[in-house]
Order: C-alpha cells, then structure tokens, then sequence
C-alpha cells in the first residue's frame, strides 16, 4: 500500500471529505475540481445526497497515509499538512433561525475558528444553494451569521475546524 | 565599395604618417567585422547598474546610480572599455528626460561608445621640432532615452560590410547599447531606483554568431550563468558513457547533475515526469478511493481529452476487504459513475457511512484524436 493519500478537502476549515491513493504517482495530487467534479456530494447516514459541495470550496493535498483516512474519511481533519482523526465529541452543531444561523462548536475555542456550512432548499433547478462562511472568534463557542431564512426548512453541512462535521436533511427553522 | 587593402613596406622606405595609420586601420577594421559578423553585440563584461541609496539633508531618498567598470561590442563592432566605475550624471538626465517623466516610469541608460580627437600636445615637439601626433581617444556616453525607447535599438542602422568600428553609421557611429534602467524622481531632480531587467526587457550581453561549435575536449557546454554560480541549468554535450546530451543544475565548481539524459543508443532517461503529448495506447491509474471522489486520471490524460472521445475510460472498483476495521464491512453500494465513486458501507448501528474500494481505471487512447477502439 502506498504511504500518501491525496485527500479532498474543504478549503476554510481543513475537514476531509474524502481519500483517494494512487500506486503510480502517489504524491502527485490531483486539482480539487478533478477529485470532485463540479460538486462533491454529501451524503447522509441513509446514503442519500443531502447538499453538494462546490469545487471551489475545496483543495486537494497530499499527506501521510492514515488508517482513518480509509476508515472514516469524512471524520478526518488535516492541520499542518498531517490528517488526524477528530474525536467524536467534537461535534458541529447548527441552529436554523429565520434571522440566522448559528454554528456552534464543541466547547470554547481557543483561537478564531473557520466554519464553512452549506445551506441547500428545493428541489430540481430552482434549488436554493448557499455557502456561508464565518469565524468563532477565540475566547467563543459559537457564531451567528445574519440573513433570513424564508424556507421552512433547509438541508444542512457545517463544517468547523478540528469538528466533525453535521449533515443534516430537513432541517427546520424556527 | 572598395576592395579591401592594406599596406606593405619596403627595406628603407621613409614611412608616411598614412602608411601607419593605414596598418592601424587594417587591423582595427578586422577586428571590428569579426566582432560585428561572429557575435552579436552588447555587454561583454561588468557594466552593471549599482544603485545607492542616499538622502538629502531633507530627509528625501534617492539613489546614486554607478556603473561599473567593464566592456561592451556594440553593433558595428567597436569595443567600449569603460575602465573605471562611472556614476550616472542627474544633471544629463534632467537635460534629456526631465520634466516629462513620470515618477514610476522606467527610463533606458546607454552606453555609446565614439572616437574623439585629441589636439596634439603642446611643447612636445620633439629634436626635429616636427609637432607630435594627435591622439584619437576612444570614449564613451552614459546617456538616456525616454520610457520604451529601447525597443528602437533593434532599428539601428547597420554599417556597411567593409566598415570598421562605427564607420559608415550615421551620427558618427553612435551606436547604443542597452545598460539596464532607472526611475527619475522630477521634484529633487534625482535618480530614484535603477534595475537592470525592471520589466521584460534588461541589458544585451555580447553573444556568438555561430553555425558550428565545436568543443576539443569532448564535451561541449552551454551554461546560463558562469560555472561559479551553483544552482542554474546547464546543457552538456559529452563523449562520456558513449555520448551522451545532458540537462541540469550546475554546482558551484560548475558540474552539472543531470536530471534529464539522452544516450547515444537514444534512450531517454529523466528524474522528473514527462508531460506533454500523450503516446496512444493503454495508460493505467490504480489505488484506493473513498465514497463521493472522482477517480484521478494517469498522468497526462485530461478530462477534455475524454470528453473529446481521445481517450475512452474502463473503470473497475472493488469493495476494500482490508483488515482496518477488524470484521469485513457490509457492503452497500460499490459502483464507478462514470469516474465518480459511490462506495457505501453499513456501520454497526445500521447507518451508511462511507466506504472504501480498489479501483482500476484504464484510459484508452486512441493515436489520431478521434474514438479509441
């Protein structure tokens, strides 16, 4: 087996979405657009897509091969160009309001900490496809983003730095 | 045009002063055509823009520009020997540019080399009381252009065939040759930076006009740099392993280490990858892929070449039963989309998580564009 994955991630907070090996080139890594496409898609617990990734959220590096990058890919973290598997606690949690909405980490954060959430409502074309991106500035545990929220519910992936991250279908807002 | 002559002398002839100037012309003029007809013109060595930074009792910055000693060809092939480092005059500046040169325009410094008539001595008449001779010094200009002007230089005009150095050209033979550049701060009249290569264009280095070079120690070499200069690439031609040509970094005793070979037998032997055209026939990509990813493409295979239909993909993928995860997953789902992997595992509380595969992808390319069969 070869030492080096390449894996595709998100490009604000580092978390993985998913590992790919090569025997003949294995440090060579692929553009993020080639590994996912023009979207990578999320999927939840019932193997069902919930929202898709851009290809312009994410990156692609080369790092050494881990077991839970094979394992549990999209439970993985890379910091410092090393992937490392996030403690379960460490659990993105997301509040839908109509006025915002609210990422919250797993505790205090230590120093600013990138969040990265798609919000997804609809369906065929007229989708609604939204990024946000925010900071839990350091000292916090949560932040809110500001803007409404007319549908009453949304499909949902918020990704914090060094958390795993939350796929959620239906989500409503309150 | 006359045909070439040259003077011969006589046991006891009485010289005349223009039988010996007749010689030094010869000469000079031979000179002159072999260094304007085998290597082209420009610097041959020092000649660099040396900027100092000063200020005034003000406080506002400026440079002091000098530049160095050294050599140029120019282009009828006079050689330009500026002996000592020269500091650039402001005062020629502001005469050329001043007042019309914008703060962050780059302006051209020439080197332009010219004869220049010395009267003779006085007093040095010698027992004959015959006046001694005039001297004819060869001089230089450090002078200026306007922003762009150096990309005239390539217009000058070209001396005749049987001219000698700057014979022939007109305004006496000046002929320019391209230093580097400097920025002109108009309010203190003073120079505010100098580079030599400030954009795309930078000083022209004397070369060689050649069909044919031929080394005698069985190894022919073209560096970028001198050989003291560790770290910059160098092309060899050499006898050694049979023959053999040579690209890579030279070190600082100027040995190359090849990183790209090619034998006399027409091997090709590269550390790096080769890129480029892609040879028809099967290329392979294999390893292992979680769910959601796009299987890479081997190297060299584009995506557009796909879609054109150059390069038809077969793709295979197999659930991974490795020993990771202690009992063998149960597998879901285990397909290739096209190059998209939908690989899905059931966790022990029953949920779909991702899973892993080996996969196989070949790309089959097809040597004139079109479907691969």
């Amino acid at each position: 087996m070869t030492q080096t994955a390449i894996v595709l991630i998100v490009k604000d907070t580092g978390n993985v979405l998913a590992t790919v090996t090569r025997a003949g080139d294995p440090a060579s890594a692929p553009s993020a657009a080639d590994l996912a496409g023009e979207r990578f898609p999320i999927r939840d617990g019932g193997g069902e897509t919930i929202v898709e990734v851009p290809a312009e959220a994410l990156d692609a590096k080369a790092v050494p091969l881990v077991d839970d990058l094979l394992l549990h890919p999209q439970m993985c973290g890379v910091q410092d160009d090393a992937a490392t598997l996030i403690p379960s606690a460490a659990t993105a949690t997301v509040t839908l309001k109509k006025a915002g909405v609210t990422v919250a980490a797993a505790g205090t954060v230590t120093a600013d900490t990138p969040v990265w959430v798609r919000l997804e409502s609809g369906a065929g074309d007229t989708r609604l496809r939204e990024v946000l991106t925010e900071k839990i500035a350091a000292g916090d545990s949560d932040v809110t983003i500001h803007m409404t929220l007319v549908q009453p519910s949304y499909d949902v992936a918020a990704y914090i730095t060094g958390h795993v991250p939350l796929v959620k279908a239906d989500e409503g807002v309150t | 045009m006359e045909t070439m002559t040259r003077p011969t002398f006589y046991e006891g002839q009485i010289l005349a002063p223009g039988d010996l100037n007749g010689s030094l012309s010869y000469a000079r003029g031979g000179l002159a055509r072999h260094e304007r007809y085998l290597h082209t013109s420009g610097i041959a060595t020092g000649l660099e823009l040396v900027p100092e930074p000063r200020a005034l009792p003000s406080g506002e910055a400026y440079v002091a520009v000098t530049v160095s000693a050294g050599m140029a060809i120019d282009a009828s092939g006079r050689q330009i020997v500026v002996p000592v480092d020269e500091q650039l005059s402001d005062g020629l500046f502001a005469l050329v540019n001043g007042g019309r040169t914008r703060p962050d325009e780059w302006c051209p410094v020439f080197l332009v080399g010219h004869d220049e008539q010395l009267p003779p001595a006085a007093g040095l008449g010698g027992a004959c009381d015959v006046a001694p001779p005039p001297r004819v010094t060869e001089t230089f200009e450090l002078t200026f252009g306007r922003a762009g002007e150096e990309q005239e230089l390539l217009d000058q005009p070209a001396p005749e065939v049987g001219d000698g150095p700057g014979g022939g050209v007109a305004d006496g033979g000046r002929l320019k040759i391209l230093l580097g550049f400097v920025q002109w701060n108009d309010a203190i009249s003073k120079f505010g930076d100098a580079k030599a290569r400030p954009e795309g264009t930078g000083p022209a280095y004397a070369g060689a006009s050649a069909d044919a070079v031929v080394a005698r120690g069985g190894e022919l070499m073209l560096r970028s740099r001198p050989p003291t200069e560790s770290g910059k690439p160098a092309v060899v031609i050499t006898e050694a392993a049979g023959g053999e040509l040579w690209f890579g970094l030279q070190d600082a005793k100027g040995t190359v280490k090849p990183v790209f070979r090619v034998t006399a037998g027409g091997d090709v032997i590269a550390d790096g990858k080769i890129q480029g055209a892609v040879i028809a026939g099967v290329h392979v990509e294999s390893g292992i892929a979680t769910d959601g990813a796009q299987l890479p493409l081997p190297n060299g295979i584009t995506q557009a070449q796909v879609d054109a239909g150059q390069a038809v993909l077969h793709v295979h993928v197999t659930p991974r039963f490795d020993d990771l995860a202690g009992a063998p997953p149960t597998v879901l789902v285990c397909v290739a989309d096209g190059r998209r992997v939908r690989c899905r595992f059931q966790d022990g509380a029953g949920n779909s998580v991702p899973g892993r595969c080996d996969y196989t992808l070949l790309a089959n390319v097809s040597s004139e564009g079109g479907s691969s069969s």
